[in-house]
């Protein structure tokens, strides 16, 4: 029987040791996984499940107290400087949420980049990029930047950038959280395929139960530590009852309410902040405990965040309501909630910025700059949450560029304005400072 | 049964590493026993004896090399140890595969006629290129008769 | 061995160096700009204090000989002259090599029906290599073909022009000698002498040079004799020897070497303004690296994720700065030496316009040329060292774990 590909034996991790604020992110943590395994690490957000994925990956060992990181039978703390960049040369592929691509390099570059630093000719590297390109059907986008990528797209650059080494170890971070339904489920086959197909081991950490659907094994983590492993029995396990699973381990008093409070929240506010997810979370609770009526509710989706509210936009704000509604008259149960909102994922924050900014930018016909592009995607997020008004969306189109608007002609601005209301429909200004 | 033998000669650290961390994230050191030196007279003394004489040889062309009371560094030396290897009835079979950093015509030429298994450029091969050509001389090592 | 592979090769490092034109054009652009402008500018200032200095010098040192030649004779209120025997013992000396005696006397000079009284000084033909006097029109004499170089006073004194038109126009002369016996019998140079060359000279009384052959009785007393040394490292014993003697000495590279030490000052000046350029500069370039490695840590961090090593990521950062130090100073030298021929144009078009010669007023040395691009590349490499370090100790994850 050989010996686990990872093994981390009375692994102890402390964030400022010592000081006032010290945090001891990983307790006493002792895990096997074998060579050509699918796991996932499971848990709520600051849980330590990054922190593990980042020590396996020797990029943030030196805050190790104790125990030991065994990569086929080696330890990483015992390796050198060198040593361990050659491991994260060569042992291991990170495939990140937000992407992490270089912008200014072009994709094949991108991908490129691991081989680089080991020293490999720039046609062999070009070669072998291009391969990995076509595997993850991308060899149009070749010679673009990542900015003018779609997620779903950047994420499978990032994929063939992981791949690059040909690392038997491959881990991703919260790899879905930034992509729409349609590339979500694209990249998650993807991930399968480099197990099954390539026989490489995965290591998945996620926040979100129906992601967990490929793993073969799943760790749950709460608070620096592992509270359970499970190996769900296949296809008839549904995400739902994974997460239910899962809370009631994680949190032994919650109320069947809170249950589905919080397995419901990540699912409404895909791409959302913690700190957005849980206030979500609480006002989903009240709701459900009749403590706000439906009304009161509603208005609560509204109200921009700055003010207590969570500054949800018009449509995203009914659908929600009118899902609570369903629940909360059992019109529909919640395992039919569930499998709508997994089979048709909610479109990300993020990727939804992008799609009305690109949406927007239809109505310009001229160049326009990656700064002002950044712009752009910048005010139509504070739009989305009502951070401004309509007007002020208004001011910064038009505002010169050197005074960082976007310098656009009235006209334009008008239309894209407009255009934006249309879908936001709120006529109401946003309340500021 | 034993497990067919590996020796690297190599004056590079940071290739060093490479080599043995191919073996060892890929399980290849499941399959082959490797070791490593940097000097062509260490290698010498390693086929010599043998218990520890390998049956495939990867080697570096430039190399450091005793002559006249100093150590030079030469492709001399690469090209020294392969034409004892090849020049000798006993050793003559170990597989001389030459890894250097050297793209040269001349050397690729001479190397290969002097029996050579293969010569191999750092620069135009990735990891899964050494884990493939490994996979590949481990299938040829178990089937044929040692 | 060659520790160059299995890094992040120099190329690459190049490359990757480049895309500061692509992300930041108009900030890179701009700093390289700034850099340039002060290097110019002081290059253009240092080639005109060259071009000033050589231009000088050229004036005093003539010929090449006359730069290790001095000048001997008695203090003028002795009256003394210097007997024949003295310059036999002159001639030698050790350190000299050369000499050429003058022997001084008043001259009737007469042109046709107009007789003017000039200093008549007796040399041999090679006085006029070891003083380094050119005359402005026409040539020296030679030994073969005896004639007389005049000042242009003693031109226009017997009615010629002091042009070119008075060449191998002729002259007669009677002589009488300045030395202190009392005989004051005069000396006829038999053959008419003819002009060939003028000295524009009118800060001094007319004066005319001829062959010492020619005089039918040889001088036994020298006004002043000019001693050739062996090389210019002889030249300061040879003259402590004759200042014991008594000798008053004149040396060309005593005036060489004032001028040169305050040109000396002067460039000295401007390397102080130079340096300032270059300091001011260098802040620009601190600038730019520091606000661009803040804005890179996110860069860093992926890149070491990646498996960048620390020096990898230290090495590009040193290159970016080098590539805008290098291109600064390039830039620099540009403007600088583009700066100058410019003004050595207009000023040759100018002067050859009003009559006079090509005028090259800025030169450039090569050394400083090559100076200028280290000293620039350095500084490049220098302001970069800063953000290299700090990048190179960045831990992978913190670089990119952001809000």
């Amino acid at each position: 029987m050989a010996i686990p590909i990872i093994q981390l034996e009375n692994l102890n991790l402390y964030y400022d040791k010592g000081k006032p604020s010290e945090v001891w992110a990983l307790k006493n943590i002792n895990i096997e996984i074998n060579k050509g395994e699918y796991v996932a690490f499971f848990g709520p957000s600051g849980c330590g499940k990054t922190t593990l994925l980042y020590t396996i990956s020797g990029i943030d060992i030196s805050k190790v107290t104790d125990g030991k990181i065994l990569i086929n039978g080696r330890d990483l703390r015992q390796f050198s400087q060198k040593e361990l960049a050659i491991f994260r040369q060569m042992g291991i592929g990170i495939i990140f949420q937000q992407f992490n691509l270089i912008p200014s390099l072009s994709v094949l570059d991108n991908v490129a980049l691991p081989m680089a630093f080991l020293g490999v000719s720039l046609d062999r590297r070009k070669e072998e990029a291009a391969n990995l390109l076509a595997r993850l059907n991308l060899t149009p986008y070749a010679g673009r930047y990542p900015s003018e990528l779609s997620g779903g797209q950047q994420q499978r650059v990032g994929i063939a950038r992981a791949l690059a080494n040909n690392p038997p170890i491959i881990v991703a971070d919260e790899p879905l959280g930034n992509l729409d339904s349609e590339n979500a489920n694209k990249v998650l086959e993807f991930l399968k395929e480099l197990n099954e197909k390539d026989g490489r081991t995965v290591i998945m950490v996620t926040h979100e139960a129906w992601s967990l659907r490929d793993a073969k094994r799943i760790f749950y983590i709460k608070d620096g530590e592992i509270v359970k492993i499970e190996e769900p029995k296949g296809k008839t396990e549904t995400a739902k009852s994974i997460t239910s699973h899962v809370m009631e381990e994680l949190y032994p008093d919650i109320t069947s309410k809170e249950l589905i409070a919080k397995s419901l929240s990540h699912l409404f506010l895909r791409g959302y902040s913690n700190d957005e997810i849980k206030r979500f979370e609480f006002f989903l609770v009240q709701r459900f405990n009749d403590k706000l009526d439906k009304d009161t509710f509603r208005a609560v989706l509204d109200r921009p965040y700055k003010h207590g509210g969570l500054g949800l936009w018009k449509q995203k704000a009914a659908k929600i309501a009118e899902m609570t509604e369903e629940l909360i008259e059992r019109r529909k149960d919640i395992d039919r909630i569930h499998k709508e909102l997994e089979l048709n994922l909610e479109v990300p924050l993020y990727e939804e910025i992008r799609k009305l900014s690109g949406w927007l930018l239809e109505e310009f016909s001229g160049k326009i700059t990656d700064i002002q592009k950044i712009k752009l995607e910048e005010i139509v997020s504070e739009r989305l949450r009502k951070i401004i008004s309509s007007e002020d969306f208004l001011k910064v189109l038009r505002l010169p560029k050197n005074e960082f608007g976007l310098g656009l002609s009235l006209r334009v601005s008008q239309r894209m304005s407009d255009k934006l209301d249309s879908i936001l429909g709120d006529s109401e200004p946003a309340l500021m400072q | 049964m034993q497990k067919p033998k590996i020796l690297l000669v190599d004056d590079n650290e940071v290739f060093q590493i490479l080599f043995r961390d191919i073996f060892w994230l890929h399980g290849i050191d499941q399959k082959f026993d490797l070791q490593v030196t940097d000097r062509i007279e260490k290698a010498e003394l390693i086929i010599r004896d043998q218990a520890t004489r390998p049956d495939i040889i990867f080697m570096g062309l430039v190399l450091p090399m005793e002559k006249d009371g100093k150590i030079i560094i030469t492709p001399e030396a690469g090209f020294k140890l392969l034409d004892e290897i090849k020049g000798n009835s006993e050793w003559e079979k170990i597989k001389v595969i030459i890894f250097s950093s050297y793209n040269d015509k001349n050397y690729i030429k001479k190397a290969k006629d002097m029996g050579a298994y293969m010569y191999l450029v750092k620069e135009k091969n990735l990891p899964q290129d050494l884990v493939q050509l490994l996979d590949s001389l481990y299938a040829e090592q178990t089937t044929s008769v040692a | 061995m060659d520790t160059e592979s299995h890094h992040l090769s120099f190329l690459d490092i190049l490359r990757l160096s480049l895309r500061i034109f692509k992300t930041k054009l108009a900030r890179t652009l701009l700093t390289i700009l700034g850099m340039s402008v002060g290097i110019g500018t002081v290059l253009f200032l240092i080639s005109l204090g060259y071009g000033l200095q050589y231009i000088l010098i050229g004036k005093l040192v003539t010929t090449e000989d006359s730069l290790i030649t001095l000048e001997a004779s008695y203090p003028a209120e002795s009256s003394l002259n210097i007997p024949k025997n003295k310059i036999d013992d002159i001639s030698k000396m050790p350190g000299v090599v050369e000499i050429s005696p003058e022997a001084e006397y008043s001259g009737e000079a007469k042109n046709g029906g107009l007789t003017g009284l000039v200093v008549v000084k007796a040399v041999n033909s090679n006085y006029f290599r070891l003083s380094g006097t050119t005359p402005d029109i026409g040539t020296v004499f030679q030994e073969e073909e005896p004639g007389a170089v005049v000042s242009n006073q003693a031109a226009k004194l017997l009615n010629f022009n002091p042009d070119a038109t008075s060449l191998d126009k002729k002259i007669s002369l009677i002589l009488t000698p300045e030395d202190n016996s009392a005989s004051s019998s005069q000396i006829t140079i038999n053959e008419p002498l003819s002009i060939k060359g003028i000295i524009n000279d009118d800060n001094q009384a007319p004066y005319m040079f001829i062959p010492m052959s020619i005089v039918p009785v040889q001088p036994t007393f020298f006004k002043s004799v000019l001693a050739k040394a062996k090389d210019i490292n002889t030249v300061s014993s040879v003259k402590d020897e004759l200042i014991g003697q008594g000798f008053v000495i004149s040396a060309k590279i005593d005036l060489v070497n004032q001028a040169q030490k305050v040109m000396n000052i002067i460039t000295t000046i401007l390397g102080v303004f130079g340096i300032a350029a270059l300091i001011v500069s260098a802040i620009g370039m601190f600038n730019t690296m520091i606000v661009g490695f803040l804005e890179r840590i996110y860069e860093v961090g992926v890149m070491k994720s990646l498996g960048a090593t620390n020096s990898d990521v230290k090495r590009l950062f040193l290159m970016e700065s080098f590539v805008m130090g290098f291109l600064g100073g390039a830039g620099g030298i540009a403007i600088g030496i583009g700066g100058g021929q410019l003004m050595n144009l207009i000023l040759s078009v100018v002067s050859v316009r009003l009559g006079g010669k090509p005028l090259t007023l800025f030169i450039t040395p090569i050394w400083f040329v090559i100076m200028t691009l280290v000293s620039s590349s350095l500084i490049g490499i220098i302001s970069g060292f800063w953000p290299a370090r700090r990048a190179a100790y960045l831990s992978p994850k913190e670089a990119f774990v952001r809000k």
